[in-house]
């Protein structure tokens, strides 16, 4: 039982970072019909620019480590991603938006290939370590439960994000204006939308989390390196497939679903097959409910 | 001159060349209705208005000023709404929310709630309702819905696409009198309908569609008059 528990908080904090990477894709695919390819690689960008900054602001070195501090990294690299996000939309789909769905798919390719060796060609390819803007501490949580203070800020940081995501989807002019956009966009457009402005804001937000995880990542796994978004960004596809792709809940459960069966996987049969599960997973929603827990059930010209 | 005016209007989808050189002035105050066939390009000729297509040729004018080349959501802002086709609510948005969403552009607090109340008092199934998923709402509601949503932009033109398609008769009388209704607040409107008896009975002005070109126009009343027109497309018997 020990076992259990202690796979299950291994698994939420990992399934939170899931989570929101999930969010991207599946915010983007609710407004575009369009699988971001690149959104793994935007994580990874997030993750590199938590580091640079960190260094920038001298952690480890000449400031002590602070949560303060940790803020400050985390809200700068998600405003830098945000900003790649909005260049991505500018510069790379916006253009292909009324060609074809493969035209777009393949962009979508080429802007995760171009942002990997960029990383590698700019932020080298070998790993870096993130450095510690938390102090870590090791905390029981029950008798042989153990999660570091790093995993519970993890947990806590995503759900934060997550409560102000969904009031803002589902509170302000914005947020509406991006449930009406991702429903229809002519329509949305003959109540005066500006439709291509709420597409961005799209982009950006969705960038922002994969950041948030980035940063997130780098303070509970602290080795990052250009091609560590391929991996979660599929996983975190998965997610959003396995949430229902388009819906906001469904990202955030899946996510969570995502990170929890990993773990048990880890846990009780071999971390061999730790990654194989996300495709067991796939294929078993793509057979057994295609729309995902909490998608709707619409037929979709692929 | 007219406030809102058509020359020579060509649209093409693709190869297709859906609107041949359409003209068409609508006054102010006025109703003017198009009516035709399937496929005549009634919505063609709304949707170009709107800015959800691009025309290939001619000009459209609103207070003397062209709105080619505007986005959509500025043709909103110019003054202009447009009721779709198919009437396309925000299925998975609440009542309250998809009028609010047509308030979209404004900011003044209270005229939009006074609007708001307004439209509650034109269709009172609205408002029991307004808490409810719009997808949820039968067809005529949804109707009412796209409609209100319309007005809540405080549109100097209304574009109607169709309003009455797939109604039960007593509904359809409803919407036609809502139509007249808005034209007496001021609003000008065109309508697009394939009920081209009710709509001409309706209307100060009508066009008459075919295959993307305008075939024949007058007042509404010599429309209805008009042995072509009975023949054509009011079932023979006038
Ligand atoms: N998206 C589109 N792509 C290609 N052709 C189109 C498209 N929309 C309309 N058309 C064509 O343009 C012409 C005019 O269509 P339009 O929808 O304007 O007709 P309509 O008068 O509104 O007909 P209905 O009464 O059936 O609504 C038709 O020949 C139609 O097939
Ligand atoms: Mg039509």
């Amino acid at each position: 039982m020990q076992e259990f528990f202690q796979q299950l908080a291994n698994g939420v904090a990992w399934g939170s970072i899931y989570a929101l990477i999930a969010l991207g894709y599946t915010m983007v695919y609710g407004t575009l019909r369009l699988i971001n390819f690149a959104h793994g690689d935007v994580y990874m960008v997030g993750a590199f620019a938590a580091y640079f900054l960190a260094r920038a602001l001298g952690v480890g070195t000449v400031t002590e480590a602070s949560p303060l501090l940790a803020a400050v990294v985390l809200l700068g690299s998600m405003a830098i991603c945000a900003l790649l996000g909005i260049l991505i939309e500018l510069l790379a789909y916006r253009p292909v938006r009324r060609s074809s769905r493969l035209t777009a798919l393949i962009t979508a390719i080429g802007v995760s290939l171009f942002l990997e060796n960029f990383g590698i060609r700019v932020f080298g390819a070998d790993p870096k370590f993130f450095p510690q803007v938390i102090a870590p501490r090791t905390i029981t949580l029950a008798e042989g439960v153990l999660v570091t203070n790093h995993q519970i800020t993890v947990v806590v940081v995503s759900i934060v994000l997550m409560v102000a995501l969904t009031l803002f989807i589902k509170r302000t002019r914005t947020g509406k204006a991006m449930r009406a956009v991702a429903f229809h966009r002519d329509a949305a457009s003959l109540m005066g939308i500006p439709v291509d402005r709420i597409i961005t804001i799209t982009f950006a937000i969705g960038s922002a989390l994969a950041a948030a995880a980035g940063f997130l990542v780098g303070l509970t796994n602290p080795k990052i390196e250009p091609l560590m978004g391929i991996m979660p960004g599929i996983k975190a596809f998965v997610a959003a497939v396995l949430g229902g792709i388009g819906s906001v809940p469904g990202a955030m459960i899946g996510g969570l679903l995502m990170g929890i069966s990993e773990y048990l996987v880890v846990g009780y049969i071999s971390s061999t097959y730790r990654d194989a599960i996300a495709f067991v997973i796939l294929i078993a929603v793509l057979l057994i409910r295609p729309a995902g827990l909490l998608g709707r059930n619409v037929a979709e010209k692929v | 001159m007219s406030l809102l005016s058509l020359a020579d209007l060509h649209v093409h989808y693709g190869a297709i060349h859906a609107l041949k050189g359409v003209s068409i002035a609508v006054d102010e105050g006025t109703i003017v209705t198009l009516v035709g066939a399937n496929g005549a390009g009634k919505s063609t000729t709304l949707r170009a208005i709107s800015g959800l297509i691009p025309a290939s040729g001619g000009d459209i004018r609103f207070r003397g000023k062209s709105l080619l080349g505007m986005k959509a959501h500025e043709i909103v802002r110019a003054g202009i709404s447009h009721v779709p086709e198919g009437r396309i609510v925000f299925a998975n948005l609440t009542v309250l929310e998809n009028l609010d969403l047509g308030a979209y552009l404004r900011r003044d607090r209270a005229g939009i709630a006074e609007d708001m109340k307004k439209i509650f008092r034109l269709f009172p199934r609205l408002e029991e309702r307004r808490r409810q998923a719009a997808g949820t709402l039968s067809g005529g509601e949804q109707q009412m819905l796209a409609i209100g949503r319309a007005l809540m932009a405080r549109p100097t033109v209304l574009l109607m696409d169709e309003p009455s398609l797939g109604l039960a008769p007593i509904l359809v009388r409803e919407i036609f009198s809502v139509i007249r209704e808005i034209r007496a607040a001021g609003t000008t409107i065109v309508l697009v309908e394939q009920n081209a008896r009710m709509a001409l009975a309706t209307a100060d002005q009508g066009y008459v569609l075919e295959t993307g070109s305008v075939r024949m126009s007058d007042r509404a009343s010599v429309l209805l008059e008009s042995p072509f027109v009975q023949a054509a497309y009011l079932g023979g018997a006038g």
